[in-house]
């Protein structure tokens, strides 16, 4: 079996707060390497600014302040997070908006605020593996990661722009693995970090499991947990193609 | 020949072996053994709006001549820069190579950033390095957008000037040949048999405005063979495999590294290594490149791979059949033997 690094070279959108940025937490913890990506500098500073406490030699978190629903932020991030960790081994699809709060009911939803729905949580996620699966690909290694919810299954009233978003995002994921032979799924169990558990433990949780999946290629279901669900392609050449 | 005068799909690319003459497609030219190497170096926004800080305020496009270098553990960060009159980019640049000279020290503004000037090139006033006391990497993706040409109608962005293989962000000029590829062409040979390997080549500026700055080019410049790339390209030559370069960024990066370590070998080094007809090759047998007009200095080192009867003749043929030139015009296959092997 082929011996993986477990240090890893990570690109996290969405990663300043929440469940982003406990995995970073989680990533740099362990010696690997990540660029956050988040919308507000001043969150994003304070982000950096923790990731980076402790007794290191050289940081090991980087990041920029973009949004990812807006397609002439792709490249520049993408050459700012190669730039910053050397390559880039892993992309974690974590950004995702809820659109307008409270939300409404969809009859209710303004036209605009359902395509900016659309904008982060499906051709980000889109345009970000566009510019990244090749060159992994021909390389030999790297992981994508979609986190995905339970509302990609479901049908709840208020949350049918986010659903159909996270959706379309589950069909985008297993439609990469499709087109890459080099891809698998690994569909990870998750943990809605709102109800089930902290952000830590889902990050804790996801992080190893990555790493065990990574030189596994096995397809992963989840045993117990019904809400948040995080899916990732695994692109590695050698890789197994999945079974459940 | 016209110049493309806008980015187009790969797969409305049309292609011509030079060797006979004939029009052909990337999907018939290669099978099974065959080994391409890419130059996966990702496009910088090379251009950058500067503006001095005295008054008259006057304004310039400072190119990049090369990727920033990183400098580890530095609070300085240089950009080696070309100056150019700023202007419409639809004026071709030779009318914009006028620009008074600055003095050591001049401060630059780029955004909101300030740089000074370290160096000036002996050789040009037009060439020089600013120094910023800030990363300048944020800087050129916040401030600079692509090169433009002035035949190229739409404005580019950065999604027209990358390649499927785009990576590490080193290239101030997009590897263009690579533009002749899309995922479906490479699914297609490697499903063939037909092996790929990448390599990164800092491609730097393609032209300055004038004549003798231009015949400086290409600069030294930076490249970086994986250790997988090198034992392709090693196991290849040693089975007498077709090694197939896609663009001339990767004959050179090749090439130079063989000229100077013997073999293949694994690793970040310089080249200033210059195709011409007198290179003798150890490794490239064939190059996919762009078309380039007669009096080009990209048409003169296609007379390393054949001989000037034969690229002439191809250019004739490339007119007739209606191909179009330039960075997103249409392609050649160009071969030719490679040299004993001493």
């Amino acid at each position: 079996m082929e011996v993986r690094m477990k240090k890893r070279r990570v690109l996290i959108t969405g990663g300043t707060k929440g469940l982003g940025f406990a995995i970073a937490k989680r990533a740099v913890s362990e010696g690997s390497s990540v660029f956050i990506v988040g919308r507000d500098e001043r969150r994003l500073a304070w982000s950096l600014e923790a990731l980076n406490q402790g007794p290191k030699h050289a940081p090991l978190a980087f990041g920029a302040s973009f949004d990812i629903g807006d397609k002439h932020a792709i490249h520049p991030l993408v050459a700012l997070a190669q730039e910053a960790l050397g390559d880039i081994d892993m992309v974690i699809h974590n950004a995702s908006t809820l659109g307008p709060l409270p939300m409404p009911l969809l009859s209710d939803l303004a036209c605009e605020a359902f395509e900016a729905v659309l904008a982060v949580n499906l051709l980000g996620p889109f345009r970000l593996t566009k510019a990244v699966a090749t060159s992994m690909a021909l390389r030999g290694s790297g992981d994508v990661l979609f986190v995905s919810s339970d509302a990609a299954v479901s049908h709840y009233t208020n949350w049918g722009a986010y659903g159909v978003s996270k959706a379309a995002q589950d069909k985008l994921m297993g439609s990469f693995s499709a087109e890459f032979p080099e891809m698998h799924e690994a569909a990870l169990p998750g943990a809605d970090p709102q109800t089930l558990a902290s952000p830590d433990a889902v990050a804790a949780w996801v992080w190893n499991e990555l790493l065990e999946a990574a030189s596994s290629g096995v397809r992963y279901t989840a045993p117990s947990m019904t809400h948040a669900q995080a899916q990732a392609p695994h692109v590695q050449t050698h890789a197994q193609t999945g079974a459940s | 020949m016209n110049p493309a005068h806008a980015p187009k799909a790969a797969r409305a690319r049309r292609l011509l072996q030079v060797q006979d003459g004939r029009e052909t497609s990337i999907g018939t030219l290669f099978s099974r053994g065959d080994l391409i190497v890419v130059n996966d170096a990702r496009t910088l926004p090379a251009s950058l709006p500067l503006a001095s800080t005295g008054a008259p305020v006057e304004t310039f496009e400072g190119r990049l001549l090369r990727p920033p270098r990183i400098r580890a553990h530095s609070m300085a960060w240089d950009l080696e820069l070309l100056l150019f009159q700023s202007g419409d980019r639809q004026d071709p640049t030779e009318a914009r190579t006028q620009v008074p000279g600055l003095p050591m020290g001049a401060q630059l503004r780029l955004g909101h950033a300030r740089g000074h000037v370290v160096h000036v090139d002996p050789r040009s006033p037009r060439m020089l390095s600013l120094r910023f006391d800030e990363p300048v990497m944020p800087l050129i993706h916040r401030y600079g957008v692509p090169i433009q040409y002035a035949y190229v109608k739409p404005t580019l962005d950065l999604w027209d000037v990358q390649t499927l293989f785009a990576r590490a962000p080193w290239a101030v000029e997009a590897p263009s040949a690579a533009y002749l590829f899309d995922q479906g062409i490479l699914r297609t040979l490697q499903r063939r048999g037909v092996q790929f390997a990448t390599l990164t080549h800092a491609a730097g500026i393609s032209s300055t405005g004038e004549a003798h700055l231009d015949a400086l080019l290409p600069l030294p410049e930076d490249y970086e063979i994986p250790g997988a790339t090198a034992r392709s390209v090693r196991t290849a030559l040693a089975e007498g495999r077709r090694i197939i370069a896609l663009g001339t960024s990767v004959v050179r990066a090749l090439e130079g590294n063989v000229a100077t370590f013997g073999a293949p070998t694994a690793g970040r080094f310089v080249t200033d290594l210059r195709l011409s007809e007198h290179t003798q090759r150890a490794v490239v047998t064939g190059m996919l490149t762009g078309v380039h007009e007669q009096h080009t200095s990209h048409f003169e080192l296609l007379r390393a791979f054949s001989s000037s009867e034969l690229l002439v003749q191809a250019l004739a043929q490339s007119h007739a059949l209606g191909f179009t030139h330039h960075e997103f015009g249409d392609g050649w296959y160009v071969e030719g033997p490679l040299a004993a092997v001493a």
